[in-house]
């Protein structure tokens, strides 16, 4: 899975929110732990819906915490 | 198994499940069990379960490395189903000769055996399959990124069934009548499930491949 132009800040979030864990947010949004390892390294794109639920579990705004560079 | 560390424990298990295995795959093979009234393809696939068994609790208890904490659940999976149709594709290979008696399989005792070999691999591959899913018990197993692997996985594997079933038909729809006559019907039968055994090792290769590329970080395309 190649890096994608959708961007996120879930690392820096997580430190934010107590320095969460990995396979504590993994747990809250229902997804592996890998999952979040590929998207902390920006290997994999999220759906909208995992967009959300990783947003919500970081108490974050979708915005706040993706965004999206348009390709250049 | 409570005096042993958990390490020594499941260095003791994979002694233990290569035993087993060696006495299940290797009882066909042997001049000097034939005097034995044990049946010991049976007791090898057992005490290969049990060995796996005492694995899992095993490797349940040892500390998790950060680089075992890479692989997800399905890429485990993946590997193990890899092995395993590796492993009964082996079989059927070394068995084809049984399957060339035009008998049925019930009436020839060395397929007979054979096809219960392969069974009880199938069965051993269950449940060895349902204790690593254990091993996750209380977290997600899969979740949408799996899902696509394993999406473009199944492709691969599509792709392989048809053709070694496109190949197959070639081969008798080709093949003269006087060789046709040779081939028995269990071996076709074998052929037909060797064909998708290809078509499943394939897939799980490919899914194996795919995550084992995503840890590296390497772009697939």
């Amino acid at each position: 899975m190649a890096s994608h132009s959708i961007r996120n800040h879930i690392r820096r979030f997580r430190f934010e929110r107590g320095e969460m864990t990995q396979q504590a947010l993994a747990d809250a949004c229902g997804v592996t732990r890998q999952t979040i390892i590929a998207l902390e390294a920006n290997r994999y794109a999220p759906s909208l819906e995992l967009g959300f639920r990783i947003s919500r579990a970081l108490q974050a705004s979708l915005l706040e915490v993706f965004e999206w560079e348009p390709p250049t | 198994m409570p005096s042993l560390s958990p390490r020594n424990q499941l260095i003791l298990c994979l002694v233990l499940a290569g035993v087993g295995l060696v006495l299940f795959l290797g009882n066909s093979y042997r001049q000097w069990t034939e005097g034995l009234p044990l049946p010991l393809d049976l007791l090898g696939a057992s005490l290969f379960v049990a060995a796996v068994w005492f694995s899992v609790d095993a490797i349940s208890r040892i500390p998790r490395s950060e680089a075992e904490l890479q692989i997800a659940p399905q890429e485990w999976q993946a590997w193990l189903g890899l092995a395993f149709c590796i492993a009964c594709l082996v079989m059927l290979g070394l068995n084809a000769g049984a399957f060339a008696i035009p008998e049925p399989i019930h009436r020839n005792p060395d397929a007979a055996q054979a096809g219960r070999q392969i069974g009880l691999l199938f069965a051993a591959w269950a449940i060895v399959s349902y204790l690593l899913q254990q091993r996750w018990a209380g977290h997600a197993h899969e979740d949408e990124r799996d899902l696509l692997i394993a999406r473009q996985a199944s492709g691969w594997g599509r792709l392989a069934t048809t053709l070694c079933l496109v190949s197959l038909a070639l081969l008798l729809g080709f093949s003269d009548t006087d060789r046709l006559t040779q081939l028995s019907y269990p071996w076709l039968a074998q052929l037909i499930l060797s064909s998708l055994l290809v078509g499943a090792g394939v897939e799980y290769a490919h899914a194996a491949y795919r995550y084992w590329q995503d840890r590296r970080g390497l772009d697939p395309s």
